[in-house]
């Protein structure tokens, strides 16, 4: 089992969740969060007054999924999350030791 | 003004229930009765909800034991003879045996216990010992401590509520211990116990405590909540009073709320916010009458208005009868709530909540409401309209809204509450966020929509359309003008524009900000509804609204409010022309103008772009690799070019026209999104004449066939024509500035060199080199020196990132020393 965490611009987020839906993924956790990596944050400057922004909003999306299925999941993510430009975000996988059901106790694949 | 608060009556009660619940109770403790201690000094009480005879499924039933020096044995046997069967029975039994002066002196320093006394029923045993008891406790416990257990009351109250009143009990509330619960309910019959004697509603009524309307309304909703806190029990199987999500769709459907799930639930949500409203109203005036009462509150009188006054910090209305009949006079009161933040007074209150005023609101009564919402404190003002029916009066629209409930998690406040609480935000954001304030223009237009923006919700999908509609006749009848009305309308119709467009697309893309934009027209409406956003947004809860939606929403409003006062469409009426032309070529050229980048439909006049449109047309239906337009214009010659993109074009271009000793002042470069490339030059002419046929040739030549090396070739042989001899330059100076801050979409660089034939060409041959693309040049000529300002973007559409902006001027500077080799004074400016 691995976890695979994808870092997206926020407008991308419902084109990723409907091609992973379309590739059968039924569940992931989404999470508003703040960052920089390459793309650094931004200034405005309005009326003489500087608005900074740091970190820039992203999005992250995370999904446990069989080992066999990453490559097709990593794939679906990049081709609906990519716009070309600076700061389209990065993909993350990782191991996942177990996963269990905590309404039933269930685990491993059946937990997922 | 009677607040039969829409649909309360109607609302379904519980009272036979548990009234027959405690009966049954009573007889069976009454048959539990110990013979051995008939007429014996002991008696059993019943105390709290059971004294009140108000039992639900799993509550608990408190029972005093009340002797006078029993022998210990005697008590114990006693006690569990009559609490054995009832535990044996599965109800929850909770008891104290104790003598009078015990419990009295327990009662002294335990409140609960002390409430739980204020409502005791004698069920079985000596009638004289229970007489003495209620004897005492009135005089050793009540009297002269009216002011002590009124304060003790209030404390409990607030230390209960900060527990229960939590985000989270809003959408699944506590029924028992919530704001407008059924605890509410118990300390408002207490309080008029204590400090009135009074006994019940009824008594209340009488006393003129409240009104016969207030009485009904307070009945109706305790009664519900006792309904469903019955059902509740029953459904989940134990004791539970608090709402949660899992049980209100069977509530809602056996209550008799519908039985379409979804809409069943909201309306009983409906039913169960209106029902607290009530009481936490009613609750909140009493305990505010008995402040002033007991004299808490300071007794002085001042003359706010002809007719209104501060009576004991509150505000007192002195003509009654006029209130009645002018209208205007009446919303005084509430203006003067705005404007102070004092709360009515009792008086006024039951006053209003009673009466029904003789004269229709019209225009002028309808400004005063709209002034009124603009003041530091409306959402109480607006508070005190909708407790005392007046609002109704001016909105009638909002009697379905009352306690309205929105079946998502987003939302967690009723309708009504949340249209005064995007208000009362707005007011905030006036202090919080001042920077923009004063580009909102019209504060009433902006504050109207914010109280309306959501009238239409829950009548059908399309709330914002409809609800547009609906406030723009509203807007009329308050006494707007048809211009602010229509402001109105428009706000309310996108008060969802801005926070979908934020979150949805990309906002570095120019053309999504300069549609954005487009759509807002000027940057006073483009104010309003940032700022209205805000309010919506953070008076819907806290899932709605956080930093991380606030750092978009804010890009976009500064992106297209940059657009709207300092860039393309900051001329008066821009907005306008743009979309005149928009709707004029679309039926000339259809949806080819669909594929213009922003801003081409501005860059010239009506006139002009209308033929570089059929030239692009005729250049789409035929083979031709390219197409040339010149037309004269001002001195200059314009040229339009239109061919397919490839790289280093401009360069060549730029190249072709210099062979001719052309000067080149500005250039636009327009990329359609099929790849197709209209460039517009303004080039001027040393001897004002041009051989066109010629141009066309070199340009053709210069696209399709010659090579680089051999452009370069004879642009580096050129001799400067006699009349562009210039003298010879005295302290030439050289620089390079780049920009990233001044444009949201585009890096600026501006070059300054001396003139040179063919400069254009090889900086902009180095730029695609580089590689960016060059979308828009302005080219000045002052004396011997040539100033270049380019508007550039990398292949991929975005500012060239900071961290190359060093290098790239490096680079701009060394191909300058070859172009011009001179003594070089750089200038060392990087904006980033």
């Amino acid at each position: 089992m691995k976890k695979i965490e994808a870092i997206i611009k926020p407008f991308k987020l419902e084109e990723v969740k409907e091609a992973l839906a379309e590739i059968g993924i039924k569940g992931m956790t989404v999470s508003e969060v703040k960052g920089f990596g390459r793309q650094k944050g931004h200034r405005e400057i309005y009326r003489g007054a500087e608005y900074i922004v740091d970190f820039l909003p992203k999005v992250k999306i995370e999904i446990v999924v069989e080992a066999d299925q990453v490559e097709k999941v990593v794939e679906t993510i990049i081709n609906s999350a990519r716009t070309g430009k600076i700061g389209d975000g990065k993909i993350f996988i990782l191991p996942v030791e177990e996963a269990i059901r905590i309404r039933t106790g269930e685990r491993g694949r059946e937990a997922v | 003004m009677p607040t039969e608060k829409a649909g309360l009556a109607v609302l379904p009660a519980a009272k036979p229930q548990v009234v027959a619940r405690s009966k049954e109770i009573d007889r069976l403790l009454k048959g539990l009765y110990p013979a051995e201690l008939k007429r014996r000094p002991f008696c059993i009480i019943a105390t709290g909800g059971y004294g009140q005879r108000v039992l639900c499924p799993y509550s608990d039933i408190d029972l005093l034991f009340l002797h006078q020096d029993l022998d210990e044995e005697l008590l114990s046997q006693a006690v569990q003879a009559i609490s054995y069967p009832l535990w044996d029975k599965h109800f929850e039994v909770g008891y104290r045996v104790c003598t009078l002066e015990e419990v009295l002196s327990d009662a002294l320093k335990d409140l609960s216990l002390f409430t739980s006394l204020l409502s005791t029923r004698l069920i079985a045993g000596s009638r004289g010992l229970y007489r003495k008891f209620v004897s005492l406790f009135e005089e050793r416990l009540i009297s002269g401590r009216r002011k002590e257990i009124f304060q003790a009351l209030k404390e409990a109250r607030k230390r209960r509520l900060a527990q229960y009143q939590g985000e989270a009990y809003l959408l699944e509330p506590h029924l028992k211990e919530g704001l407008g619960g059924l605890r509410d309910y118990h300390f408002l019959l207490w309080v008029a116990r204590i400090i009135f004697g009074l006994y019940g509603l009824k008594d209340m009524e009488r006393a003129g405590l409240i009104t016969p309307g207030e009485k009904a309304t307070l009945k109706a909703a305790f009664n519900f909540l006792l309904l469903v806190r019955e059902e509740l029990h029953l459904l989940a199987g134990r004791k539970e009073d608090r709402l949660y999500f899992e049980y209100q769709p069977t509530l809602a459907v056996k209550l008799g709320f519908g039985l379409e799930v979804e809409a069943a639930i909201e309306k009983f949500m409906t039913g169960i916010y209106r029902a607290m409203t009530v009481i936490r109203e009613g609750v909140e005036a009493l305990f505010d009458h008995v402040e002033v009462i007991l004299g808490l509150r300071p007794e002085e009188r001042k003359l706010l208005a002809p007719g209104l006054e501060i009576l004991s910090g509150r505000i007192h209305l002195l003509f009654r009868e006029q209130a009645l009949l002018d209208p205007s006079y009446l919303l005084q009161i509430f203006l003067f709530q705005a404007e102070t933040g004092l709360k009515l007074h009792h008086l006024t209150r039951s006053f209003l909540k009673e009466k029904k005023p003789l004269k229709k609101f019209s225009g002028f009564e309808g400004r005063i409401f709209i002034k009124l919402l603009t003041k530091p404190h409306a959402y109480l003002a607006l508070q005190s309209l909708r407790d005392t029916g007046v609002l109704l009066y001016v909105l009638p629209e909002f009697e379905r809204l009352l306690g309205l409930t929105q079946f998502d998690v987003y939302h967690i406040h009723p309708l009504d509450e949340h249209l005064f609480l995007t208000v009362a935000e707005l007011n905030r954001l006036r202090e919080e966020e001042p920077d923009f304030w004063d580009l909102i223009e019209d504060e009433e237009v902006l504050f109207l929509a914010a109280l309306l923006h959501d009238i239409t919700k829950g009548q059908g999908p399309g709330h914002a359309r409809t609800g547009a509609e609906k406030a723009y006749q509203i807007a009329l009848r308050l006494g707007l003008s048809p211009k602010q009305a229509e402001q109105v309308k428009r706000l309310v119709a996108q008060h969802l524009f801005l926070v979908e467009t934020a979150l949805r697309r990309d906002l570095t893309e120019e053309k999504v900000v300069v549609d954005f934009a487009r759509q807002m027209g000027d940057v006073g409406h483009l104010t309003r509804l940032y700022y209205l956003t805000v309010a919506d947004s953070r008076a819907t809860g806290p899932a709605a609204w956080n930093e991380w939606k606030m750092a978009l929403v804010k890009e976009l409003y500064l992106k297209a409010a940059k657009l709207l006062t300092e860039g393309e469409l900051s001329q008066k009426e821009t907005v306008k022309e743009l979309l005149q032309r928009e709707e004029k070529l679309k039926k000339d050229f259809g949806p080819l103008v669909e594929t213009l980048p922003p801003c081409y439909l501005l860059h010239a006049s009506l006139d002009e772009i209308t033929k570089e449109l059929s030239l692009l047309q005729e250049y789409k239906a035929s083979r031709d690799p390219l197409r040339l337009l010149v037309r004269r214009l001002n001195g200059v010659y314009r040229v339009v070019i239109i061919t397919q993109d490839r790289p280093g074009l401009f360069a060549k271009l730029a190249g072709a026209f210099a062979l001719h000793h052309l000067d080149i002042r500005s250039a636009r470069i327009f990329t359609l999104t099929d790849g197709t490339v209209l460039d517009v030059f303004e080039v001027a002419a040393p001897y004002g004449e041009i051989w066109w046929e010629e141009i066309r040739e070199t340009v053709q030549k210069v696209l399709s066939t010659e090579e680089e090396e051999e452009l370069e070739r004879r642009l580096k042989s050129l001799k400067p024509l006699v009349c562009a001899l210039k003298r010879p330059e005295k302290k030439p100076e050289i620089y390079v500035r780049l920009d990233n801050v001044n444009s949201d979409f585009f890096t600026i660089i501006e070059i300054f060199a001396p003139d040179k034939i063919g400069l254009l060409y090889f900086l902009a041959k180095a730029l695609a080199k580089w590689p960016v693309n060059i979308e828009r040049a302005f080219i000045s000529n002052r004396a011997d020196l040539a100033s270049d300002v380019f508007y550039v973007r990398t292949l991929e559409g975005e500012k060239v990132p900071d961290e190359e902006l060093a290098d790239l001027k490096t680079y701009l500077e060394r191909i300058l020393d070859e172009i011009c080799p001179t003594k070089k004074q750089h200038n060392k400016e990087v904006v980033s």
